[in-house]
């Protein structure tokens, strides 16, 4: 039986590396100190296996639109080549778990939620960002879950809260790697190609950060219904559902804590970066 | 109404070749996709604020963005345009900002 060992949301845009710069210095200051603390966590946690739950962007589904599909290849290009120069953001090969990830297909299937797989996934900032800033030194083997947010029929919060439930389901039956990680991530409010590109609906992202910090679930899906996600901005809000996922894998009465709240105008998003608490 | 047609024809032109050929010959390149002739239309005119309020994902009319080469500030313009929303002074500051690559934005 492995054992969950740290569960963290945090953010993925592309700004991290590419206009770090054209945020206001003490805004930077504490983005940066959060992303700090989560990477000592992860350090301290030491964990064999990280799955990284996080949205496509289009590269991989279309025009086949799988809900959700893990990437079951024994390495990962992170970002894929004709993504590093945009991203500012060099490709490393990141290792894999073929085992695990076929554990957790099979453990997703006999749970009633069966996952698409690739080998082959195109990868952007969705997990790049997150890897580099939270093992930088590439130690840590990564499983990656790719989600459909963004694409027409998105599945609702309830199934990416199922998700979340599966990979706990899938950590507690697994025997070869005793310690496993969590990182959920998505941005919060934003809408690129949208309306309200730019626009961040604060109030939005603030009241979904304060039910997860008070591990308020049942509101937390009566209030952010599918629907309610998408007025920020069907564009990029949707990404949320992400953290759904991490709330998921704590399970039920689970409080996050919030590190960091930022809105970034000129990242066209708000940015959060949270621990669920595990005792 | 052909959605996953006009999604279609907008991921295709992420490719240099489709895009060539969407710019020389248009009517060939849309000939490959089942779309009504209003969407025909609203593709090879750019319209993205008609596309949008059909609901046609984002990131699908962001590859006509590319292709139009509308800045940022006239995208916004045409989408909030089609929903009947005036523009944003605060909006069009950050999307000037973004575009002029102008360090430490407030």
């Amino acid at each position: 039986m492995s054992t969950l060992v740290a569960a963290m949301a945090v953010a993925h845009v592309p700004g991290h590396t590419i206009n770090p710069d054209m945020v206001p210095a003490d805004q930077m200051q504490r983005i940066r100190h959060a992303w700090e603390e989560l990477r000592r966590d992860l350090e301290r946690a030491s964990p064999n296996i990280v799955i990284a739950v996080s949205n496509d962007h289009f590269q991989n589904f279309f025009p086949v639109q799988p809900p959700f599909c893990l990437g079951s290849g024994d390495t990962h290009l992170m970002p894929a080549a004709t993504r590093a120069a945009p991203l500012k953001l060099p490709s490393l090969s990141i290792s894999g778990c073929p085992l695990f990830a076929e554990h957790v297909l099979e453990t997703a299937d006999a749970c009633g939620l069966p996952l698409a797989f690739s080998d082959e996934l195109l990868f952007s900032d969705e997990i790049s960002i997150p890897q580099r800033f939270l093992d930088p030194e590439n130690r840590f083997k990564w499983v990656p879950i790719l989600t459909n947010c963004l694409n027409r029929n998105r599945p609702s919060p309830q199934s990416f809260f199922k998700l979340g439930e599966v990979i706990a389901k899938a950590i507690d039956r697994w025997n070869d790697d005793p310690r496993i990680a969590v990182v959920a991530t998505g941005g919060l409010s934003h809408d690129p190609f949208g309306p309200r590109w730019c626009l961040i609906d604060e109030a939005f992202d603030r009241r979904f950060l304060e039910l997860l910090e008070a591990g308020a679930l049942d509101t937390l899906f009566e209030e952010f219904s599918l629907q309610r996600i998408l007025e920020p901005g069907k564009g990029g809000t949707p990404e949320i559902l992400n953290w759904f996922v991490g709330q998921g894998v704590v399970g039920r009465g689970r409080r996050a804590e919030i590190l960091c709240y930022e809105p970034v105008p000129v990242w066209a998003t708000g940015v959060g970066y949270a621990r669920w608490l595990l005792t | 109404m052909s959605r996953y047609g006009v999604e279609k024809a907008c991921y295709d032109l992420r490719n240099e070749a489709n895009r060539r050929l969407f710019k020389e010959t248009p009517q060939d390149f849309l000939a490959r996709y089942p779309l009504s002739g209003e969407e025909r239309t609203q593709i090879m005119q750019g319209d993205v604020g008609a596309l949008f309020t059909s609901d046609v994902a984002a990131g699908a009319i962001g590859e006509l963005m590319r292709t139009f080469d509308y800045d940022m500030a006239t995208y916004v313009a045409k989408v909030r345009e089609s929903l009947g929303l005036a523009p944003d002074d605060s909006q069009l500051a950050i999307l000037r900002a973004r575009a002029g690559g102008r360090k430490r934005f407030t």
